[in-house]
């Protein structure tokens, strides 16, 4: 699959999902205007490319700010993961959260919980 | 199973509904579970999704309470206009104005300012696009309700209030901080002043003279104009002090200070050069005039009475002239005119002698 590269900018992230290089990352704070508008084709090309892969998938989140509506983009593609995860396919999340960025890590909990794929919530030193 | 959902009221009347059936598909019975299941999962997310955004909130919240808590508390005055008119201010720049919350709110930001600062100060602080990076800051004076002036400090910026650009204004009352200034500046200046005046007469000390000489070197330097350099005792001063006391010898002093003072020009320089000695200089003045003057002087001091306790003293003066010519050091100049001092002493007193070095008219 061809690879998907978003810049970020003030109010999205940069999303890389590079199958070539094994790279698969979002990172920067995300409230964009229109979450649906962003984050569709994001969650569209995950469930393609997962749809037909085989190894081990790593999935990067390092966003020190999620709003509500890229929160619930975030939900939907944890989704995809649960569910070729529950298909026995080799899926990982690291989420990355500054030192002191509670909420951060709040929000990174709420979402790994119910995950049964590994879910590690790395802190970053400042 | 998540309550206080109605899906789930939905799934339970089919669950109910089917149960009653004869022969209830098995499809329909796997469909209604599936939804459920759904429906759950949903449910979940959105609280999951509550529950974060609340977090997230609640942080807002309390970061816009401490920070709100800080601007009510800081010791500057605050305020939030747009268009110019206030719309938010703190308590302490209701003590600045000596207005309550209700009246400043909504008055013109301008009727605060004094008059004279209606115009660049109130559009500096009334810009809609302030730039970024450290904000301007400006000095000027507010009116006080009860109509008083109040020195303020204003930084200014722009921002966000209500949806809505806005300028903030941090108002600092610098009134004290201008007294007290001015009380400096003031002490500054007599200090300066005192430093080169003699304790006793007011007139001029040596520091002050040299000064002025130095200045009127210059000047002579430049214009080719001659000025004069004349010094005189008081004659048999030792008697005076002997005979009457020192009180009576200052009030002699300090007569004869304002005797001469009277005489003189007022670019004439008078000072007292050493207890009962003085040295006066006069700009734009060659040695010919400078006689005269001596003569005036000596005069004026002659025919001078001082009252003193039960009687009346009277004393001479011994003066020596020079001229000063470029080239000449301070310390000579004063030094023949002392030469001269003498020599008019020698002479018997009560005299004028004028220097014999004549001024070299190829230095000027």
């Amino acid at each position: 699959m061809e690879t998907l590269r978003l810049e970020a900018t003030a109010s999205t992230p940069l999303v890389l999902f590079d199958p070539g290089a094994g790279v698969f990352e979002i990172r920067g704070e995300s409230y964009p205007e229109n979450s649906m508008e962003f984050y569709r084709p994001v969650v569209d090309w995950l469930v393609d490319y997962l749809d037909g892969f085989d190894g081990r998938f790593v999935l990067t989140v390092d966003t020190p700010y999620l709003n509500s509506s890229s929160v619930r983009y975030m939900m939907d593609l944890l989704d995809a993961l649960e569910s070729v995860h529950g298909a026995g396919k080799n899926v990982a999340v690291e989420w990355f959260c500054d030192e002191e960025n509670e909420r951060a890590f709040e929000t990174a909990k709420e979402l790994g919980e119910d995950m049964s794929f590994p879910f590690n919530i790395i802190e970053k030193k400042l | 199973m998540i309550s206080g959902y109605p899906g789930m009221e939905y799934a339970a009347r089919a669950r109910a509904l089917l149960a009653s059936c004869n022969k209830p598909p098995a499809e329909l019975l796997g469909l209604i579970e599936e939804l459920v299941a759904v429906h759950e999962k949903l449910a979940r997310r959105f609280e999951k999704l509550v529950r974060i955004s609340d977090g997230y909130q609640f942080l807002v919240r309390r970061t816009a309470e401490q920070f709100q808590s800080m601007i009510e508390r800081t010791s500057d005055g605050v305020l939030i206009t747009q268009d110019g008119i206030v719309k938010y201010s703190n308590a302490r720049m209701l003590g600045i104005v000596g207005y309550g919350p209700e009246e400043l709110r909504g008055r013109a930001f301008a009727d605060l300012l004094h008059p004279k600062d209606r115009g660049e100060v109130f559009e500096a602080c009334t810009r809609k696009t302030i730039e970024i990076g450290e904000p301007p800051v400006h000095e000027s004076v507010m009116m006080h309700r009860d109509g008083t002036l109040v020195d303020v400090e204003l930084c200014v910026g722009g921002m966000i209030y209500r949806e809505a650009p806005a300028e903030f204004v941090f108002i600092r009352n610098i009134t004290e901080r201008k007294r007290y200034e001015a009380e400096l500046r003031d002490l500054n200046r007599r200090l300066e002043a005192a430093a080169r005046a003699d304790w006793l007469t007011g007139c001029a000390n040596r520091r002050g003279m040299i000064e002025r000489i130095e200045c009127e070197i210059n000047r002579a330097r430049r214009s080719g104009n001659p000025f004069s350099l004349v010094m005189f005792d008081i004659d048999l001063f030792k008697r005076v002090n002997d005979t009457w006391g020192h009180e009576a010898g200052d009030r002699v002093l300090v007569r004869i200070v304002e005797a001469v003072l009277e005489r003189v020009r007022g670019q004439d320089v008078l000072a007292r050069w050493g207890g009962e000695e003085f040295l006066v200089m006069l700009p734009e003045t060659n040695s010919k005039g400078a006689m005269i003057v001596a003569e005036d002087i000596r005069r004026v001091v002659e025919s001078l009475r001082t009252e003193v306790g039960s009687g009346c003293v009277s004393v001479t003066i011994s003066l020596g002239v020079v001229e000063y010519s470029l080239g000449t050091s301070i310390d000579d100049a004063i030094r023949q005119a002392d030469q001269c001092l003498y020599e008019a002493k020698r002479q018997g007193r009560n005299r004028s002698v004028l220097s014999c070095s004549a001024p070299d008219p190829g230095a000027r």
